[in-house]
């Protein structure tokens, strides 16, 4: 019963999703006949305007940085390229809260207030509000992003949970790429980079504007080099080639449709081969296969903004060694539909109305035959109100009822049949914040929020491995990890410095988080090893950054990011025996510091990073569980350093990691300096 | 019992903080207010580009009033470029709103409230929005648009005035700014 009335609840959404798309987008042309301005967001006119970055990845709707209800990093398109950033995660280095395990050349993870591993899943990251990260493993295969450096106009990133506005997965927090918008902006680019571990890298960007009712952008980029030449640790070293590749192209195109609307078509493709540490702690390497196309009206009317989106993402995702000899190939796809209203009711209300759909499947591997996947019918609601003209209230909620299926071939004597996917998960999630400008320097925010993520579709049964003494398989029994925090935070201009100061507290409490093995199952034919729910976590943290210029040629910041993490694992679970521990590996203190001058042809930066002394996990030489290694205190400096020979030409010689020749980071291999030079024409 | 406490306590933090914004709200223009002015007109559903005539709107009896306009008619100077307008100043004496044709009024502080009627309704009669750095007017609802630029910068719109002179922004400009 229950399982019906979630498959007719699924129907229903579809349908209002699915169908009336062609409804809605006829909907929003008719009624946007009264000459309002086409309404995707021109970024660069707003800031000029209000001196500041704007954002919609925290309600949905354009705000400026300064004023969203969530604590928010906005790493704009300056700040990548005077990080000397050769790649998105590199550009994150600098961000104070950010959790990074530099496990290859190019694999790093990236979480936000603690909670790293390998396959990072806390973290949902988005390229202009479509999602790249992958369900199959629930991670963010930052190789295969299709979007090259110069196509960013920032990185918006939003810390804590945000599932209210984007749904499953974004408890520990949101990246949002925003890329450079070809109808407003014009970014014609081509950049070769060179160095160390044979890094041979290259990507252009071009825009041009059909009249001016519609513009395109399309960007390219490969990139060829090697993984780190460190030892790998015995037990982690399974032979796999150390060759890296990348190839990308992304096609971006918006078109006018009268003045009141507007058509944005965005199409990428990926390829990616990477070595990397899996979930296991043990070596891989993988192939990264990436296919997107997404399609936007936006409408300014009489009944508000209206946006319909869809999008398809297809992530084939092929890894060696595999399971017990055999290579792992797994194909997802995701289908996306979205319609959304924000309308103002008076002065003093604005709300949003979205309903979402999405279907998302993958193929069982290594044992092939069956697919496994989900429907998701969505609701949410935000409302912002501004109760004085110096505070705003804005509650947020989401709901989302998903129908898990499975379909296909059962293999000879599996524990399960396909009817034990027929389970329907609903949950809800919300996000509070109150926003209080206090005088004119000041502004306090108090923020409650609870986010959820989903078990990925390989812990959900798409994994699926028979050996000869024991078997691996994924559940359909997994509850999904919440997360739920609680946050204060004040931040404060200061004139005489001209800087800002920035405080946060935050407590957060996660339940039901679940580990790819940990669960044994009995059946005629042996042991199945399972994922299983483990257990519980907390943390409690600070955040303090100070960030300003003087002088006029001259920039600083300094981050500490204090944690405190506590796990509250079932018994047998604890201590990495599942190849988790968060307690242990999330680093007590992270500090980031930064000055930069800048003048003329010239541009010089340095950073610095400290992590305080932490454990890493590293498998057994039986491979059956993980026991800690120590991971020293460091301190690694990066440094970029340009110059402008002529006017639309930028020379780079850029280092990462440049104080030690390797240095111990994780459990992995040590990280080795990195130094690389650039060529970069602007035409 | 809630609304008794609620309704209290809801006006009181109204009044604070209309105090609050009220502090040095009589301000004369100062040349990032003007570039807050112009872009902002950038924003309208029907956006305002090239040449626009600004009437400065002055007091001729009140020294203060016309040591401000001829301050801002000198920060103006032949044109003012601000992002896709060009504001060109017209020296507007109150007295003459009405046989007046320009784009948009800004208006001077030192208005007396005779005044100040009279530039509400020569904005209504002739649907030319009227822009001010002193809050009260907007508030008001004598003038359709504020600009501030200084300690933060805040864009007030009063609905009413904006609909009655034709100062209709676009919904994600709408999103951004204070409505009153």
């Amino acid at each position: 019963m229950k399982n019906s009335s979630g498959q007719w609840a699924s129907r229903v959404l579809f349908n209002l999703a699915v169908r009336p798309p062609r409804l809605a987008v006829a909907l929003v042309l008719m009624s946007a006949s009264h000459g309002a301005v086409a309404q995707t967001i021109n970024y660069g006119p707003l800031e000029q305007l209000f001196g500041e970055p704007i954002t919609t990845s925290v309600t949905g709707s354009a705000q400026r940085s300064s004023e969203v209800p969530a604590n928010m990093e906005i790493i704009t398109a300056e700040d990548i390229r005077r990080s000397g950033a050769r790649d998105v995660t590199s550009a994150l280095r600098n961000v104070v809260g950010v959790d990074l395990m530099q496990f290859g050349k190019d694999q790093t993870e990236v979480s936000v207030r603690g909670y790293d591993q390998p396959f990072a899943a806390n973290l949902l990251v988005l390229i202009n509000g479509r999602q790249v990260y992958a369900d199959t493993y629930s991670l963010t295969p930052w190789s295969a992003l299709p979007v090259e450096l110069a196509d960013i106009r920032q990185i918006e990133l939003v810390k804590g949970p945000s599932s209210a506005l984007f749904g499953f997965n974004a408890v520990g927090g949101v990246i949002n790429i925003v890329t450079y918008n070809p109808l407003y902006d014009d970014v014609n680019s081509v950049t070769a980079i060179g160095g160390t571990q044979d890094l041979a890298q290259g990507s252009a960007v071009t825009t041009f504007k059909v009249g001016d009712e519609a513009g395109f952008r399309v960007s390219a980029g490969g990139r060829s080099d090697q993984n780190f030449s460190t030892p790998i640790p015995p037990t982690m070293d399974e032979r796999v080639p150390s060759h890296d590749n990348r190839g990308s192209i992304d096609l971006d195109g918006v078109i006018r449709l009268g003045d009141a609307a507007q058509f944005r078509i965005e199409a990428s493709h990926t390829k990616a081969d990477q070595f990397e540490v899996s979930l296991g702690f043990v070596d891989q390497y993988s192939r990264y296969t990436t296919d997107s196309v997404k399609g936007q009206v936006t409408a300014d009317t009489h009944l508000g903004l209206l946006q319909a989106n869809a999008y398809v993402n297809e992530i084939d995702v092929n890894t060696v060694p595999g399971a017990f000899g055999e290579g792992v190939d797994f194909g997802n796809r995701v289908t996306v539909v979205q319609l959304q209203d924000i309308f103002k009711i008076g002065a003093a209300n604005l709300l949003r109305a979205t309903l979402e759909y999405r279907r998302d499947t993958v193929n069982t591997s290594p044992v092939t035959g069956a697919e496994v996947g989900y429907g998701v019918g969505s609701a949410s609601g935000m409302w912002e109100w501004k109760i004085a003209p110096t505070i705003s209230l804005t509650n947020a909620v989401r709901f989302d009822r998903l129908a898990l299926d499975r379909s296909g071939a059962i293999p000879p004597a599996y524990p399960f049949d396909n009817a034990d996917w027929d389970r329907v998960l609903d949950e809800t999630t919300f996000n509070s914040g109150l926003v209080w400008k206090v005088g004119s320097l000041d502004t306090l925010r108090l923020m409650v929020s609870r986010g959820a993520l989903l078990p990925n579709l390989v812990e959900l049964g798409a994994f699926v491995a028979q050996g000869p003494i024991a078997s691996i398989t994924g559940v359909p029994t997994l509850n999904p990890t919440i997360v739920t925090n609680y946050e204060a935070d004040w931040d404060r201009s200061i004139p005489a410095l001209n800087a800002l100061f920035r405080a946060a507290a935050f407590y957060e409490k996660t339940t039901s988080i679940f580990d790819v093995v940990g669960g044994l199952i009995e059946s005629p034919s042996g042991v199945y090893i399972t994922p299983t729910n483990i257990g519980d976590s907390h943390s409690e943290g600070i955040e303090l950054s100070l960030k300003g210029t003087f002088a006029e040629y001259w920039r600083w910041g300094l981050g500490y990011r204090f944690e405190a993490v506590k796990d509250q694992f079932n018994p047998a679970d604890q201590n990495g025996g599942v190849f988790v521990d968060y307690q242990h590996t999330t680093p007590q203190s992270l500090v980031n510091a930064n000055i930069g001058w800048s003048r003329a042809k010239w541009e010089i930066d340095g950073y610095l990073r400290y992590q305080s002394a932490t454990q890493g996990l590293i498998p057994l030489p039986d491979m059956t569980n993980t026991d800690f290694t120590p991971i020293p205190a460091y301190v690694s400096v990066d440094a970029r350093v340009a110059y402008k020979p002529i006017g639309r030409v930028t020379l780079a010689v850029s280092g990462q990691d440049i104080s030690h020749a390797t240095q111990r980071q994780t459990s992995a291999q040590e990280v080795p300096r990195q130094v690389f030079g650039s060529v970069t024409v602007d035409f | 019992m809630t609304s008794l406490f609620v309704r209290p306590f809801r006006a009181s933090l109204a009044a604070c903080c209309l105090v609050l914004l009220c502090a040095n709200a009589r301000a004369q223009f100062t040349p990032n207010d003007l570039q807050i002015a112009g872009r902002a007109l950038g924003f309208l559903e029907k956006p305002l580009s090239g040449d626009v005539k600004a009437g400065i709107v002055y007091a001729p009896d009140d020294p203060r009033s016309v040591a401000e306009a001829d301050a801002l008619k000198i920060l103006l100077g032949e044109g003012l470029r601000v992002g896709s307008v060009r504001l060109v100043p017209v020296l507007v004496p109150v007295a003459e709103l009405s046989r007046t044709d320009v784009a948009l009024f800004f208006l001077t502080t030192g208005m007396t409230g005779a005044d100040t009627k009279s530039v509400a309704a020569a904005a209504v009669a002739k649907h030319t929005p009227c822009i001010t750095t002193d809050l009260s007017q907007v508030r008001a609802g004598v003038c359709a648009m504020g600009v501030r630029a200084q300690p933060k910068i805040e864009i007030f719109v009063n609905r009413a005035a904006a609909a009655s002179t034709n100062l209709v922004f676009s919904a994600v400009f709408r999103m951004m700014i204070t409505e009153t």
